[in-house]
């Protein structure tokens, strides 16, 4: 029983960054119908710059993880600007293997910076909590909470602003959006921002509880498609629920069966959605 | 007021539109007929910017040249474009989508007061305000996608075969509200295959054909054209 509770627990810590990075995923998909395969080699690179900020610049791990957030909103902005728009026109392929260029360029530029080694960042919550019996550290409970209140304030974020209302509006029809006066090329710019500040911020999250190292966005890159493709591509409450879904079935799946065949659920996930439901278990988009 | 010179569009090689001309006057309702195909449609995207006009086309409203201008531009000119196929949010809420079509507008008291105009136009629409703008029936979604373009307060309504797929009685229901819209001082450009019926709400119209105007003359002049009765009135 407490095994269990314990394996729920652990579903829910590595779901919360499932979910962070899928939602960003879902959005540019969603708004844009780029598949972003760089996306979470921006996850890795918010791990590192926290990371850098905390341990040569002396950053306390909020403040690091802000500029990091920061730092990667403005380079999916420079994303958007410089790769994808210019290709919006062309066939998706372009956009695709612009993408994957993208995704080899961060990862090189990171292995020259960082090298190749494992790094570890140091929680300022390293304590250990005791919660209904079950031990856990601080830093896991901290990152279910913070990562809790911004998926929230993404979803009011999108429901209840104008401008998220105009991201939904422009992925559910671009050229409605268009007729009605929203500028979808700020919208797409704001999209990535937001998506590669989410990416960021996960990736400050779970850089205390894992290690950081370049080649750590390529997994979590696949996950994230695994989960949009099960939640629905473009779908927010799909990418949401799906992220926790994924990582309890890993977790479970990693405990009661086996462990080495961890990371092979999300790939036998994927191939029962394509084989019984293609579309996904939420059809209804941004 | 909207005065159209020489629009041609391409898709590539492919002429869609050929040197097209008219124009809409103060408070007219004009009506565009013409055959699946023969260019209406992109007529309109030229007009709301969705389609690059060729050069040597000219658009010009309220003595405003719109010939290149952005979407967003000719939406804040007065030109508001309520497209074939709709084009609604379909998750989003028939009131969100209304609501966004007053996206240009900043002041919240002014687009509760257009809410209530496009209300009190479609009362139908009252009871569905939470539902999902896709879920709702072809003839309500129609009236969400005019509402949408009435909430820009345009000066001149561009709407696009608005009666397609739809019901007799329903379309009936649109036409007449057309008409109405236009009585409240909006001028109107209509794309519709039910020449009979457009003809009746119409001031005036043209007839395009492969891209070309053939025929313009009064709505009254047209019911009566041998050729008009022939080809769209089945008569």
């Amino acid at each position: 029983m407490e095994l269990l509770a314990q394996q729920i627990l652990n579903g829910l810590v590595t779901g919360s960054v499932y979910s962070l990075v899928a939602l960003g995923l879902t959005l540019t998909y969603g708004t844009l119908q780029v598949p972003n395969f760089a996306h979470g080699h921006l996850y890795m690179w918010g791990a590192y710059l926290s990371y850098t900020l905390m341990s040569s610049a002396g950053f306390n791990y909020w403040a690091a993880m802000a500029v990091s957030i920061t730092v990667l909103a403005l380079a999916g902005v420079a994303l958007e600007r410089l790769v994808f728009r210019p290709l919006r026109n062309d066939s998706p392929v372009n956009a695709m293997i612009a993408a994957l260029g993208v995704m080899l360029f961060l990862e090189a530029v990171a292995q020259n910076i960082w090298g190749e080694e494992f790094r570890h960042l140091e929680s300022p919550y390293g304590g250990v909590v005791s919660v209904f019996g079950l031990l856990v550290t601080a830093h896991r409970l901290i990152l279910l909470g913070t990562a809790a209140v911004l998926m929230v304030a993404l979803l009011l974020f999108l429901t209840r602003t104008i401008a998220g209302s105009a991201i939904r509006a422009t992925a559910q029809n671009r050229e409605g959006a268009l007729l009605v006066g929203i500028d979808t090329n700020r919208v797409a710019m704001t999209t990535f921002a937001i998506s590669a500040g989410l990416a960021a911020f996960a990736g400050s999250l779970v850089a205390p509880i894992s290690l950081v190292y370049p080649s750590m966005g390529a997994m979590i890159t696949l996950k994230a498609f695994a989960i949009v493709v099960l939640g629905g591509m473009g779908s927010v409450p799909g990418a949401l629920v799906g992220g926790y879904l994924l990582a309890l079935a890993e977790s479970l799946g990693g405990t009661y069966v086996s462990a080495t065949y961890q990371d092979l659920v999300a790939f036998v996930v994927l191939a029962l959605v394509f084989t019984f439901k293609p579309s996904g278990l939420f059809k209804e988009s941004v | 007021m909207l005065n159209v010179r020489d629009l041609t569009v391409s898709y590539g090689s492919f002429q869609a539109a050929r040197e097209i001309n008219f124009e809409v006057r103060e408070g007219e309702l004009v009506v565009l007929l013409g055959a699946n195909g023969a260019g209406k449609t992109t007529v309109f995207r030229a007009l709301s910017g969705l389609t690059r006009a060729g050069a040597g086309s000219r658009i010009e409203f309220a003595g405003r040249d719109l010939s290149s201008a952005t979407p967003r531009a000719i939406v804040d000119a007065g030109m508001s474009h309520c497209p074939e196929g709709r084009k609604l949010f379909p998750a989003l809420s028939v009131l969100t989508n209304l609501r966004l079509g007053a996206y240009r507008c900043p002041d919240r008291a002014d687009i509760d007061r257009r809410l209530e105009r496009v209300m009190a136009l479609f009362p139908t629409l009252s009871t569905r305000t939470g539902d999902p703008a896709g879920a709702l029936s072809g003839g309500q979604q129609q009236m969400v996608a005019i509402g949408r373009a009435l909430m820009a307060e345009p000066r001149i309504l561009l709407l696009d075969e608005p009666s397609v797929s739809l019901a007799p009685k329903v379309v009936r229901q649109v036409l007449e509200t057309v008409a109405a819209i236009n009585r409240a001082g909006t001028m109107v450009l209509l794309a519709e295959q039910n020449a009979y019926a457009a003809l009746e709400i119409a001031q005036r119209g043209y007839v395009l054909e492969n891209g070309r105007i053939v025929l313009d003359g009064a709505a009254a002049d047209l019911m009566q054209h041998d050729e008009v009765r022939r080809a769209y009135m089945g008569a």
